[in-house]
């Protein structure tokens, strides 16, 4: 029977003496949480600099009587090296702190490091283990260091500005896809997609970290970042820019269903249409050993911010309809035609000719040969509260 | 030898040593061999798997109530029977010893990169004899309590990450040559051919366990023909091949919300409690073939010999995953087919003709 105890008590004592979780424990208060990651890599030297914001546990949240509330609510701390890895290893010479990814919130580029080869960028964000990849890639047009260093009003930390500004975007705009994820990066990249990234741009030329300056300006255009415009990506490369009217073409075309209020010209007059995009179809058709693709769009429209003339009757509406019709498919094959030229791949002709046809011994070419015929179908579904713009006695 | 678990138990237990490492092991591995199509492998694999089944439930007819590591000592008599006993017992062994690796290479890889790797081998051993001493009934019955908690919250949550789903990614479908298919053999030998561990619950089946040994096979073809095609429709081609635990990456990205995120110590836990049941099933396999063969009176010395041999294997086994990789793409499959084909094919032979010779010699 002692025996038994003995084993017994000798067991537990070795399970305490085992518990795992003791290697690897994480203490919050030894933590440095990363809520954004900025990457700047200058092509001349082949240096990397790595910006990490880093959330302030003693602002905003302290208990009252501690003077904490006033400090800045992230900290960016900047670190250059020549590879990523060494970068992670040196940053304790100014971190007190175990640097922890698990919650980085947005991955910001810099547009010369863009220019250069994102490859290393993307690889040092999949491979490690605590990092996640369903983060946001955003290309810094103008300096990295300024936008890293900016605080935004209305949101304490830059990272949820971005992030909640990127999601409204996405939902009342066509100027932000939903595939900006270092996931959709890396996927669409060795699909060799031709891919958009959000560009983000600072609004000032001062930067400043002062959280007390910031809550004593309300102009918020100053001190802040806007994002504007999309990087184009190619082979883990930057190729170039566009403008936020052919964003909203290239979200349109790869099916993005964004509510965007957009002025066109019907009949001599303004008007402003609300468009989302119900439904979208891309059929491949072989015409004499060219590829013709038939991209059918459904749209609904609204003319809830119509402030100029809202159609009056049957035939007003659909004379609408049709005028728009024509336009949606116009612009839209005009920007088929520019990114065509420039020979960007943005509607994924390639991937879909891939799909469609797996044998054909050279995809490329007959993707570079496609046709393509663009139709819109637009329905005016919704109207807005006034029947009719109040007009004066004019 | 009497029965001690039933069919269900059986049944289930079967599917989750198969799923065991599997999971984590060889997902990515299928990708990159047949890229969108690779949710198919499991289903002609599994085919292969149930073919050689059915040859191990022949071999048993003959042979009623014994398992096997007994047939040999009956069809070869008692020291070349002892040597083939001893070779399956070093074959449960070294692939406990391999689950045990795995399993330390995930948890250092992703949740806990500082923990010595002894630490995870000797913690599960020591809960793992626990069990074993338990008896048979005890593996049975833990193994029927746990399986609706990893099958709920594992599907569950790749229901959750279904945000992510693009059909788009599994096209274009059937595409893979069956040649590419048919040529990666080594997912015969590994998880298929492994089964074979699991004979030495056949004489403890109540009612027999052929039907519940060929279900649990087809059962588990078909769900990890499933997650394959998940992981496909979430992850796409692309990523699910270069990355080493893609179920894991899977999980790691879902975000519904602010409230949903970093859920992916959920799969964590059903993995490491699918590679202890695998582990289970080994220790268990290779203590019995010491009690069936040698019949010691106590059994304590040999668990914890045992402990320190199958801890030592898991730590010496290979060196780092990409020789494992190696190792199981070259050779896996003529290894296992050692103990797996070709001594039941022998001790078939054997025993038909003596089966013939007895019958002339009485006729």
């Amino acid at each position: 029977m002692t025996n038994r105890y003995a084993a017994g008590l000798f067991i537990l004592m070795m399970f305490t003496a085992l518990l795992t979780a003791c290697w690897d424990r994480t203490e919050m208060n030894e933590l440095a949480l990363v809520s954004m990651v900025g990457v700047d890599s200058d092509p001349e030297s082949n240096k990397i600099t790595v910006y990490y914001q880093i959330i302030n546990p003693l602002s905003g949240t302290s208990a009252k009587g501690t003077s904490g509330g006033e400090q800045a609510p992230v900290y960016t701390y900047e670190i250059s090296g020549s590879s990523f890895g060494e970068i992670k290893s040196t940053i304790y010479k100014m971190l007190p702190r175990k640097l922890f990814m698990a919650h980085c919130k947005v991955l910001l580029v810099s547009q010369r490091a863009a220019k250069q080869d994102m490859r290393d960028i993307v690889n040092f964000i999949e491979m490690q283990p605590n990092g996640r990849s369903s983060v946001p890639m955003l290309i810094v047009d103008g300096s990295i260091s300024q936008v890293m260093r900016t605080l935004t009003p209305l949101e304490r930390v830059p990272s949820d500005t971005i992030d909640s500004r990127l999601d409204l975007l996405i939902r009342n705009s066509l100027l932000v896809g939903k595939q900006i994820k270092v996931s959709d990066v890396i996927e669409r990249m060795e699909k060799s997609d031709t891919i958009v990234l959000p560009l983000i741009t600072g609004m000032t030329e001062a930067p400043s970290s002062n959280s007390g300056e910031r809550s004593a300006d309300i102009d918020a255009n100053q001190n802040n970042f806007i994002i504007r415009g999309g990087a184009v990506f190619r082979d883990y490369r930057m190729a170039g820019k566009l403008n936020d009217t052919q964003l909203v073409w290239y979200h349109l075309l790869n099916g993005d269903r964004g509510r965007h209020v957009r002025q066109f010209q019907v009949e001599g007059k303004q008007v402003s249409v609300e468009l989302r995009l119900v439904r979208i179809k891309r059929e491949v058709f072989w015409k004499s050993d060219q590829p013709v693709v038939r991209i059918r769009m459904d749209l609904e429209l609204s003319t809830a911010y119509t402030i100029e003339s809202v159609p009056k009757s049957r035939n007003e509406v659909e004379r609408l309809e049709n005028r728009l019709n024509q336009i949606i498919a116009d612009e839209s094959l005009a920007f088929y035609q520019m990114i065509r030229e420039r020979g960007w791949d943005l509607l994924s002709i390639n991937d879909l000719l891939r799909k469609q046809t797996p044998n054909h011994p050279d995809i490329d070419q007959a993707a570079k040969n496609a046709q393509i015929e663009i139709r819109a179908n637009t329905r005016l579904l919704r109207t807005g509260s006034m029947s009719q713009p109040y007009g004066g006695t004019r | 030898m009497k029965p001690m678990i039933s069919r269900f138990q059986f049944y289930l237990l079967t599917i989750n040593y198969i799923l065991g490492t599997t999971l984590f092991v060889l997902i990515g591995r299928l990708v990159v061999q047949a890229g969108q199509d690779a949710w198919l492998m499991p289903l002609w694999a599994g085919s292969f798997g149930i073919l050689v089944g059915l040859f191990w439930i022949f071999l048993f007819r003959y042979y009623p109530g014994k398992s096997l590591v007994q047939i040999p000592l009956e069809a070869w008599g008692r020291y070349l029977g002892t040597l083939v006993s001893v070779l399956y017992f070093l074959y449960f062994c070294i692939l406990a010893g391999w689950v045990l690796r795995n399993l330390s290479d995930f948890l250092n890889g992703t949740i806990m990169p500082e923990t010595p790797k002894t630490v995870f081998h000797v913690m599960f051993l020591l809960v793992a004899f626990y069990t074993v001493a338990q008896g048979t009934e005890a593996i049975g019955r833990l193994n029927q309590i746990i399986t609706p908690f990893l099958f709920f919250p594992f599907w569950f949550v790749l229901l959750l990450a279904m945000v992510n789903w693009d059909w788009g990614r599994l096209q274009p479908a059937f595409h893979s040559g069956l040649g590419t298919i048919l040529q990666y053999h080594s997912f015969l030998g590994f998880p298929y051919m492994e089964t074979i561990a699991l004979t030495i619950l056949f004489p403890l089946v109540k009612q027999g366990a052929t039907r519940p040994f060929l279900l649990g096979l087809m059962t588990t073809s078909v769900s990890l023909s499933m997650t394959l095609f998940m992981i496909i429709g979430l992850l796409g081609v692309e990523r699910a091949s270069q990355l080493t635990f893609p179920v894991y990456t899977t999980v790691q990205e879902i975000s519904i919300g602010e409230v949903i995120v970093n859920i992916h110590s959920i799969i964590s836990i059903i993995l490491l409690i699918l590679i202890f049941i695998k582990l289970l099933v080994l220790v268990y396999g290779a203590s019995e073939t010491l009690r069936q063969v040698f019949r010691p009176k106590t059994r304590w010395p040999h668990f914890l010999g045992l402990t320190i041999l199958l801890s030592a294997t898991a730590l010496s086994i290979y060196e780092n995953p990409i020789q494992n990789e190696e190792w199981d793409e070259k050779y896996t499959f003529i290894y296992d087919s050692f103990f797996v084909l070709l001594i039941p094919f022998l001790l078939l032979v054997t025993t038909w003709v003596k089966r013939t010779f007895e019958k002339r010699k009485g006729g």
